[in-house]
């Protein structure tokens, strides 16, 4: 997708959206930030003003825990790789569209690669070259969500917690 | 102002020769054969200043890369930060994926001439993925690497070939029991067993910022920042960070 898509919107369009059966197993869900829809396979953080209940507030604490970590993975992706900080593709033809997406993949295939030999740990040494602040710099504050539906999975969640952490 | 190219610039000062010859050795009486013969003279010239190929001597051009130091610090486990700054990942990773390239048939042509080394091709890759802004530009990856700017494009289609064929070894779904794995440990980071930890994946959004605006569609590449990207919708791992999914 091109930059100017919504999260959300270029959410629709993968795999997971289209064949969730295919891809989720029994009760197993993804975490995805304020941008993206709660439903039964997707749960996110709540958003202002929900997010000042008491009881969704520990859930989000929680749960951001688990989120940040997408963040160092992005870290060290772009921090390994920096020319995706600055892709240098001169975009004029469809095929160059597609080389610029290549060459992502391969970063990420590489970074998959450097992962199962070394460890989650080895991308440490190269988070320092991208920074969150770096990250909020390319992509900015999250979209609004386009839509809402099939809250009980994150109900679920919110009473779990609560009963095991309390107020 | 769009680059001359050198061709045009010899054309340029010749016809601007002309104009200042005629303009101040202009002769008193006009004498047609004389003038003739000289525009035909002129004509020839110009003539041959596009037909010929090559206006100036081809000289070699001087070569000095530093790549080989990277090989270098390999040698040395002290070493092994350079290596790693310089080509992005540690030798040890370097070897597996050499090792998992080096058959790949791109490598291999039927000609008497060899391709230059495999691990320098890989090796110039990486060096060229690890850079962005000015650094990125194919002359300065060039002249790092000490070989021709043709040479740069081609090691890196040829190590991008080998790559993507190991795609579908490392971007993947997860093995059931590789799961399991990853469910206990976030069982193990959140402290606690239910429902939790079975939200293992996630999914984020990023930008790959893109050097320039494109000029196909400029305006679609336009993101929130003001800058020029592409939209990858990654999906990964909690723990392990893998990513397991992306769409682009």
């Amino acid at each position: 997708m091109t930059g100017s898509a919504h999260d959300a919107a270029a959410f629709e369009h993968t795999v997971a959206v289209k064949y969730p059966d295919w891809f989720f197993e029994g009760e197993e869900f993804a975490w995805g930030d304020s941008a993206y829809p709660v439903n039964e396979r997707t749960v996110s953080i709540h958003k202002k003003p929900a997010s000042l209940l008491p009881e969704n507030a520990l859930f989000d604490k929680t749960a951001s825990r688990i989120r940040v970590r997408s963040e160092h993975c992005m870290g060290a992706l772009k921090g390994r790789f920096q020319s995706l900080r600055g892709l240098r593709i001169n975009t004029m033809s469809n095929q160059d569209h597609i080389a610029a997406c290549r060459w992502i993949t391969i970063a990420v295939i590489l970074h998959n690669l450097v992962i199962d030999v070394e460890g989650a740990q080895s991308g440490e040494h190269f988070m320092n070259g991208h920074t969150r602040d770096d990250e909020l710099n390319d992509r900015g504050q999250p979209d609004e969500a386009i839509r809402i539906m099939g809250n009980s999975k994150r109900e679920r969640l919110i009473t779990e917690i609560v009963a095991i952490k309390g107020l | 102002m769009p680059r001359r190219n050198y061709h045009a610039c010899v054309r340029r000062t010749y016809l601007i020769h002309m104009l200042l010859r005629s303009m101040l050795d202009a002769p008193d009486d006009i004498d047609a054969e004389a003038l003739t013969a000289q525009l035909i003279q002129d004509l020839q010239i110009l003539n041959k200043i596009t037909n010929t190929r090559y206006l100036r001597a081809r000289n070699r051009l001087p070569k000095a890369g530093n790549l080989h130091l990277a090989f270098t610090y390999a040698q040395n486990p002290s070493d092994y930060i350079r290596f790693t700054n310089m080509l992005r990942i540690s030798p040890h990773v370097f070897h597996v994926l050499l090792s998992l390239i080096e058959d790949h048939q791109v490598f291999f042509n039927n000609s008497n001439v060899p391709q230059t080394p495999i691990e320098i091709q890989l090796a110039v890759t990486l060096f060229r993925m690890g850079r962005f802004g000015n650094a990125a530009s194919l002359e300065d990856i060039a002249r790092n690497c000490g070989i021709s700017e043709g040479s740069v494009e081609k090691f890196t289609n040829r190590c991008f070939d080998a790559i993507e064929a190991l795609h579908d070894t490392f971007v993947r779904l997860l093995t059931t029991e590789e799961k399991l794995q990853e469910k206990q440990w976030m069982v193990h980071h959140l402290g606690f067993d239910g429902l939790w930890k079975e939200g293992w994946i996630m999914y984020d959004g990023t930008i790959v910022v893109l050097y320039s605006k494109p000029g196909l569609n400029g305006d679609a590449y336009y993101t929130r920042k003001g800058n020029y990207g592409l939209n990858a919708q990654v999906c990964l791992c909690s723990v392990r960070m893998v990513i397991i999914l992306i769409s682009l």
